[in-house]
């Protein structure tokens, strides 16, 4: 009995939850926390596996003889009620004297902490071999470590959003800067330009010569300082969009079609005519890059052909292609012993041959920039006096297939209408507009800025001076109509095919236009296509060729303008592609300081309640901001014209309602020139 | 030290003095950044050089800074994120200061770079009790002084602590407290 009674001490140092039963499950004695918990009572008839509800060993049924079977294997009991739980085994210590069974083991922690959080338990309640207590611990850290790292991470998506947001700031700050430098420069630029037109004695000449290349080299420092800001904020946010490939070489080469034709150059594409697929990408960027590469082309080339080629090099997958891009001219080509570091910044090719185009040596640094955030990798062949070959592959993923994709041969220009036209309008900037857009339709140009200086020119000149009149149909003094009429009675004219711009082409008003004795109408704001068919119907072109130029981008479906924006850039895209970038920006300058001027007239019309002032203002300035995509703030002005002719007319803060779509559309506008600056 | 140390010193500082007084302890102290992971091992200096900038930033001593955290570990960063094994440890301050070492042990099982501190507890009368801390690390005595603070107001038990001596030692840190209990009117 002493072996047994110090067998039993021993028990009870090495575990904390012991139990003396006999065979028939009854509790003999027990150690001091099932007495505390669960108020078991020495020598009492108490059976123990009645006590607790066990979840193992499986299928256990509470029975001593069912348990004895299960000797040595791990017991997990619970009791709700005393809110405590043991863990443990069944042993049988017969030979040191305790008969029956013994259940040795510790409180079961997980199930008190998750059930029964206000059962207590201390340190002193495990016994040191027992590493629940040790587990706990570990799990406490292992969460507060996730905790850690959750907040971590919210750090440092802020610190990231903070970066990129100091990144946008950073490029908001350039574009603004840039513009603001680029408008000055721009001026300095024209007024060299206007001075060198004019009589200058030689060695002023030779001043004026030499302010006007480094004002062009500032200008391209300004340019390029921009470019590299934007291309870094968009590799920072792999800003990739769905492009049509066709639509954006068709712009790339429209880019540089006046400066090539000028120098009596041919530009061509050649390689893979249409896509079956647009594609996502950085498309700002390929048309950055495609840009600079082709005006270095024409810049570089005295005679021949500028080609831009394109074609799928490989199908990588179901989704992606590897496109090839070259630009290929037949220029001066560029010295070998410049040729491996061409695309470094500031490095130009020497060449007594183009001594006279040298820029600052940028553009091809910016394209090695953007094709390397294109996950591509530029290279160049070239041979003095042989021309050079820039190409390129870059992977792009198609978006979704558009057409049949169709090889064709190179091909050129587009066909020229012949004739001279008078277009009269008002509006400088509209004027400046239609007349750049009838030049590059191959057309003369005479222009008029009232009805009265359009009659009066058409007296003065010969019979069939002009072969067609196009007619703004708003205007002060005689208007359109009355123009019309009035030409109508010119014996030479009376003839002659007057179209009329209009911005309203309801029924009512194609009535009026055939009522004053007018052919046809073209709707404000003027798209070149339409101002070509329009025209084709009455004037000649030279070699009756189809235009190839035909996939535009206001033609193309799937970039129609979304109605509800604020500003539609393929509208000024495509007058971007009409009439060239530098022609743009100058409408564009006209188009500010005129909206600035009639906003004022406008609001004091409101003010004094010049309905018919205030009509007509309203209406130049909705057309003005249709010409230039602004389309929310045309929308109201259009509300506004027609409330002047209407039963409640426009209050002032019906005017002040367009300012912020007003200052909006001209900032967007203003960004997406920004896009088209030569490298 | 592991990070859940420099955390707590960080948050002590956050709470009662806000994030710009923070960034200038962290800039004193020239500790690159306080993004700690609690239980990330890092070096000693770490947290010698914020508590140094936290004294320098709040104008008071070193020791004045140490106690404060020490109070700041058990009424914050013990109760917020270790309150289960805190109170495993015990419901009294004396019982909870004679397990320590026991939840050290435990510790140390699971953290092996775990350098801990020994208390030795002494009864030296009824109200009266000798807490003899030893540290392999040192300048931390005013530390304990505000653990010893933090955890009376945990349990409610007021004590008034009699002396600090530092005890000689041939490396780290001895020192013995001697603290009288307060008897409590409520209790």
């Amino acid at each position: 009995m002493a072996n047994a009674a110090k067998f039993w001490s021993e028990l009870n140092r090495l575990f904390s939850v012991v139990c003396h039963l006999n065979a028939g499950g009854h509790v003999l004695r027990s150690s001091g926390l099932l007495k505390q918990y669960v108020g078991l009572r020495d020598g009492t008839q108490q059976s123990f596996f009645d006590l607790f509800e066990f979840k193992r060993p499986s299928g256990f049924d509470g029975t001593f003889a069912h348990a004895s079977r299960h000797q040595g294997q791990l017991f997990l009991g619970y009791s709700v009620e005393h809110g405590f739980a043991i863990r443990g085994q069944l042993l049988d210590f017969t030979e040191q004297g305790l008969d029956g069974l013994c259940f040795v083991g510790v409180p079961w922690l997980w199930w008190i902490q998750s059930n029964s959080p206000s059962t207590s338990l201390t340190l002193a309640d495990f016994p040191v071999h027992d590493v629940q207590m040790d587990q706990l611990f570990f799990m406490t850290t292992q969460q507060t470590m996730v905790e850690d790292l959750q907040t971590m991470n919210t750090e440092l998506s802020k610190a990231k959003q903070d970066v990129e947001q100091a990144i946008l700031a950073r490029q908001r700050y350039f574009t603004h800067l840039s513009h603001e430098m680029r408008s000055p420069l721009n001026g300095v630029i024209s007024a060299l330009t206007l001075l060198s037109e004019g009589l200058v004695a030689k060695e002023h000449r030779e001043m004026l010569s030499l302010a006007q290349q480094s004002a062009h080299r500032l200008l391209e420092v300004v340019n390029y300082t921009l470019d590299v800001a934007s291309g870094e904020a968009e590799e920072l946010h792999d800003l990739n969009e769905i492009f049509s490939l066709d639509a954006l070489l068709n712009e790339a080469v429209a880019s540089v079609r006046a400066s090539a034709l000028a120098k009596g150059l041919e530009v061509q594409r050649c390689g893979q005519r249409r896509f079956t697929s647009d594609y996502e990408g950085h498309p700002r960027l390929l048309r950055q890059v495609l840009s600079n590469l082709l005006s270095n082309a024409v810049k570089f080339s005295s005679e021949g052909t500028v080609t831009l080629e394109v074609h799928i090099e490989e199908q990588l997958s179901a989704d992606d292609d590897l496109l090839y891009f070259a630009v290929i001219d037949e220029g001066h080509g560029i010295p070998s012993n410049v040729l491996s570091k061409i695309f470094e910044p500031f490095i130009t090719g020497p060449s007594e041959a183009t001594a006279g185009e040298r820029g600052t040596g940028l553009g091809l640094s910016i394209v090695k920039r953007f094709v390397d955030v294109m996950g591509g990798s530029v290279k160049v062949e070239s041979e003095e006096g042989r021309g050079s070959i820039f190409s390129f592959n870059i992977a792009l993923k198609r978006a979704e297939t558009v057409s049949e994709d169709t090889d064709a041969p190179c091909e050129g220009a587009t066909s020229r209408l012949l004739g001279h036209v008078l277009v009269v309008d008002d509006v400088q900037s509209n004027l400046m507009l239609q007349g750049n857009l009838l030049q590059s339709l191959g057309l003369q140009v005479t222009p008029a800025q009232s009805g009265e200086e359009a009659l009066k020119l058409i007296n003065q000149y010969l019979p069939n001076t002009f072969n067609a009149v196009l007619l703004d149909v708003e205007m002060p003094g005689f208007d359109g109509f009355e123009t019309c009429r009035r030409i109508r009675q010119i014996e030479h004219a009376k003839h002659i095919p007057i179209i009329a711009l209009t911005g309203s082409v309801g029924v009512r008003g194609r009535r009026r236009i055939d009522a004053a004795g007018m052919n046809g109408f073209v709707s404000k704001p003027v798209i070149r296509q339409q101002l070509r068919e329009t025209l084709a119907t009455w004037l000649p072109s030279l070699g009756g060729q189809p235009d190839h130029e035909t996939r535009t981008t206001e033609t193309d479906g799937s970039e129609l303008a979304d109605t509800t924006a604020h500003f539609d850039d393929i509208k000024v895209r495509n007058l971007i592609n009409d009439v060239g970038i530098e022609s743009c920006r100058r409408l564009v300058d006209t188009f500010l300081t005129e909206s600035a001027s009639r906003w004022d007239t406008l609001q004091q019309a409101i003010s004094e309640h010049h309905w018919a002032s205030v009509g007509r203002e309203a209406h130049t300035l909705a057309s003005s901001c249709g010409t230039f995509g602004i389309v929310l703030a045309a929308r109201l002005f259009r509300r506004i014209e027609e409330s002047a002719y209407g039963s409640s007319p426009a209050r002032l803060e019906d005017l002040n309602a367009v300012a912020v779509p007003l200052g909006d559309g001209i900032a967007a506008l203003e960004r997406l020139l920004g896009e088209y600056d030569d490298g | 030290m592991y990070g859940v140390v420099n955390r707590s010193l960080k948050e002590l500082v956050l709470i009662h003095h806000g994030e710009e007084r923070w960034q200038k302890v962290l800039e004193l102290s020239n500790v690159p950044g306080d993004s700690f992971l609690s239980m990330q091992s890092y070096d000693d200096q770490v947290t010698y050089d914020l508590a140094q900038a936290v004294a320098e930033e709040l104008a008071i001593s070193v020791d004045d800074a140490l106690r404060a955290f020490g109070v700041h570990w058990v009424e914050h960063t013990m109760t917020h994120h270790y309150d289960a094994l805190a109170r495993a440890a015990g419901s009294n301050l004396l019982q909870f200061l004679e397990n320590l070492n026991v939840l050290h042990d435990r510790i140390s099982s699971t953290f092996l770079e775990y350098r801990p501190p020994r208390f030795d507890i002494q009864h030296l009368s009824h109200n009266r009790v000798e807490v003899l801390y030893s540290s392999q690390r040192v300048g931390l005595t005013p530390f304990v002084e505000g653990l010893l603070e933090g955890l009376s107001k945990r349990f409610n038990e007021p004590i008034d602590i009699l002396s600090i001596e530092a005890l000689p030692t041939q490396s780290g840190t001895r020192s013995r407290f001697e603290m009288r209990l307060i008897e409590s009117h409520n209790g």
